[in-house]
């Protein structure tokens, strides 16, 4: 039987994330405690953003939307119109 | 699944969703003191360098060189002033958006370049507290962005190409 070796190992990649592998071999501990304080300044930003969105009595922030925290479209360009 | 999907990325699967994203009140906040951290060592550094010569030139009759608090502060603000101006413009980010992960870009993507650089590190410089706006603005931006038509967007890639991260996220 005859094999697609590029999609079987598109599928492997995908599966294994190989960049996790070679960061967990040879990352630093310096590096790991990188990741991890932006990793939590992440979701203290959201947490952050929720409150002061409950506070404010303002919807919720959504990514992509009017409102969220993508950039803007370039003026004439976009559906998201957001004017500075 | 289009073929982008297939490219290895040096950014964590879990942190690649926010990529491209504006980023927060703590992590602009966290970055902001790195950078204060930064130009303080630069400064004491010089200030022990400062020190020493004059040890090494008279021995016998040194002293402690006299830190003036105005004049140390206009120092440190001038240091912070260039600092940031270079850091912005040169690479979009400086040394704590660099550990936290962020990157200043046009509002629009694209770079902040040399006069919106200036601008803002005068402006940050000047109304340091004008940061904490990003809290309560729904599109996270501190009045120094507002003003300035500038945003910090999540970017963790080491050393990117200067493209608009909007197109990556």
């Amino acid at each position: 039987a005859q094999m697609d070796l590029p999609v079987l190992v598109e599928g492997v990649l995908d599966e294994i994330d190989l960049p996790e592998i070679i960061r967990d071999s040879t990352g630093t501990m310096a590096s790991e405690t990188v990741r991890s304080v932006r990793i939590q300044s992440v979701s203290a930003d959201e947490s952050v953003a929720r409150l002061v969105d409950r506070l404010l009595r303002r919807r919720a922030r959504e990514a992509g939307q009017d409102g969220g925290a993508e950039l803007d479209s370039a003026p004439g360009s976009g559906t998201d119109g957001g004017g500075h | 699944m289009d073929a982008h999907d297939h490219e290895l990325s040096a950014i964590p699967k879990g942190a690649r969703s926010f990529q491209g994203q504006r980023a927060g009140v703590v992590t602009r906040v966290l970055a902001a003191g790195i950078d204060v951290a930064v130009v303080a060592a630069v400064l004491v550094a010089v200030y022990l360098g400062w020190a020493g010569l004059l040890f090494m030139v008279d021995p016998r009759s040194f002293t402690f060189p006299d830190t003036k608090f105005i004049a140390s502060l206009l120092i440190a603000a001038a240091t912070m002033f260039v600092y940031l101006t270079i850091a912005w413009a040169v690479g979009g980010r400086t040394y704590g958006n660099l550990l936290m992960g962020l990157r200043v870009v046009g509002v629009y993507g694209g770079d902040v370049g040399w006069f919106r650089a200036v601008l803002r590190a005068a402006f940050y410089v000047g109304l340091p507290i004008g940061l904490l706006w990003v809290a309560i603005d729904p599109r996270q931006r501190s009045i120094q962005d507002r003003v300035l038509a500038t945003a910090v967007v999540y970017d963790w890639k080491p050393r990117v190409a200067r493209q608009s991260p909007h197109a990556d996220a």
